[in-house]
Order: structure tokens, then sequence, then C-alpha cells
């Protein structure tokens, strides 16, 4: 290729593949987004926080929290942190799904609440103070 | 047209700068638009309030009739129908039971906890319909029974709860 045909030739291709670049950070930025932590950890606290102001005393909550663990698992969470994933303590229920915090919602029942996984299942044990 | 663009390298640069120029715009909005959809806040307090509000007035009427213990003096509601008073006093909650008898009399003092200013906002809210930031309310009103000096008479129950909890995210540290 003469020099003529390399300036024609070189602008364009920094000019495509710049394009490409942006697209492509543009779609990472929405995929990121739209599989992030902070909709399901506000998600799941709410949800959570409206069973235990349901329930009854004496009640056993089993909750699918397969999604929670997915999206704790593609943000590479410890296995510490796995299981802490939600905690009711102080009349407060904290789900965290990343590293980079976590969303806490008052629940108003003054019930003894305590919580486990079996698998992917949130078991909820509800009692009486 | 086309001479007009590539012939002249003027023209050359302004069409890079002018593409740049959509790119960033198409970019901002993108991300403006994703970022508002996704920060979006799910909105319970309604819910909130009628799960309060179905509580307190399940945990006064048995069967049909208004529990006794509603008349005495030192009577704690929070303790009876199982509600941690702290956080109805943190500012995002308020309950008010108010009890009725045939001729619309009070039979007691109302019975209240929470944030009263509450009960005029959800005034509000139900006249504009668009106080987003506002508490929400819910109402229920039932009718029961209660025996004074051994007769049955019928009492109207009217508990009225409010809720404006947003809830928070929290840092790592927390």
């Amino acid at each position: 290729m003469d020099k003529k045909g390399e300036a024609l030739v070189y602008p364009l291709v920094i000019f495509v593949v710049l394009n490409i670049i942006f697209i492509t950070l543009l779609m990472l930025f929405v995929f990121k987004s739209s599989t992030g932590a902070l909709i399901y950890e506000q998600t799941y606290a709410k949800e959570l926080a409206l069973l235990i102001d349901g329930a009854k005393p004496g009640m056993e909550i089993n909750f699918n929290f397969e999604k929670g663990f997915e999206i704790a698992e593609k943000n590479k969470l410890s296995s510490e942190s796995i299981e802490n994933l939600v905690t009711f303590k102080d009349y407060q229920v904290t789900v965290k799904l990343s590293n980079s915090g976590g969303y806490s919602f008052n629940y108003f029942s003054d019930y003894d609440v305590s919580s486990s996984f079996e698998g992917h299942i949130l078991k909820i044990i509800v009692k009486e103070k | 047209m086309k001479k007009l663009i590539f012939d002249k390298r003027g023209s050359e640069k302004l069409f890079s700068i002018w593409w740049l120029f959509v790119l960033i715009i198409v970019g901002i909005g993108i991300i403006a638009g994703v970022y508002i959809f996704y920060s979006a806040e799910v909105n319970i307090k309604e819910v909130e309030a009628e799960l309060l509000s179905n509580k307190l007035m399940d945990c006064i009427v048995e069967q049909g009739f208004l529990i006794e213990d509603i008349f005495e003096k030192n009577f704690d509601i929070s303790k009876k129908c199982s509600i941690n008073q702290e956080v109805i006093e943190s500012g995002d909650f308020y309950f008010n039971i108010s009890l009725y008898d045939e001729n619309k009399k009070l039979l007691r003092e109302s019975i209240f906890l929470g944030t009263s200013s509450f009960e005029k906002h959800c005034q509000v809210v139900e006249e504009t319909k668009e106080a987003k930031k506002y508490p929400m309310c819910f109402e229920r009103i039932e009718k029961g029974l209660y025996s004074e000096e051994g007769k049955l008479k019928e009492v109207t129950i009217k508990v009225l709860a409010g809720s404006n909890q947003k809830g928070g995210k929290i840092s790592i540290t927390s």
C-alpha cells in the first residue's frame, strides 16, 4: 500500500475500532447493571421484611433465594459472605449480594427471627419473644 | 454531498468531532436511562401500612369481641400486639386506634404511637395522589362487641396505620 492509501485506511480503521470499543463498553455497562445486585438486594430485603411482618409466631418460612445466590457468585463473594447473605438483626433485615455493601429494611414485629440456608432455600423461623 | 464532506480536510475533521459528540450524547443517554431504571425504588409503604393495620386489628379483636385489657389504664399496645416500639417510633411509622360506641362517642382515649403528622400527610396524599415522598396510610374499620356491666354492646373500631419507610443502602463497613 502506498503512502496515500495508508493515509486513507488508518483513520478509518481507528474510527471503526473506537466505535466498536465504545459500543462494547456501553453494552457491558447495560449488562452489568441489569444483573446488578442493587435492585435484587432491595427487593429481597423488602420482601423478607413483609414476610416477617405478615407472619405469626411459630411459623417456619421457606424462601427461594436462587437468584440471590446466582448474583452473589457472579460478584465473587467470599464463602463467609455467602453464609451471611441475609441477616436478621435489631429488627432489620440486611441483604448483601455484592462486596460493595448491602440493603437494609426494618420490620416492626417484635419477634425472635432466625434464619439459615438449606441449599438455595432460606429457612426463616419466627418465634415469640 | 460526499464531495462536500470528504474532499476537504477541514470538513473531515468536523465530521469526526460531530461523530464524537453524537457518541457522547448517546452514551450519556443510555447510562442515565439505565441508572434511573435500576435505581428505582420499590415502594411498599402502602402494603406495610395495611399489614400494620391488620396486625393491630387482629390483635385487639378476638372472634368478634374487643379484648377487655384495652380498657385498662396501663394497657401497652406494643407489648400486647408484639410490635417493636423503637421501630414504630423511629419516624417511619404511625398508628392510631379509635373505639366508638353506638352513639359515635369515643369509648376511651385513642391509642397511638409513632409520627402523628402522618395523619395529615396521608390526607394530602389522598387528595393529591402525587406526593411520592409522603407516607402512605391504610385505614381499617370493623364492628365488634364488648361487654359493659354484663351487657353486650356494639363497638366500631377504627385502625389507621401509616408507613414512610424507604430502607437504605449500607456500606461495606456497616
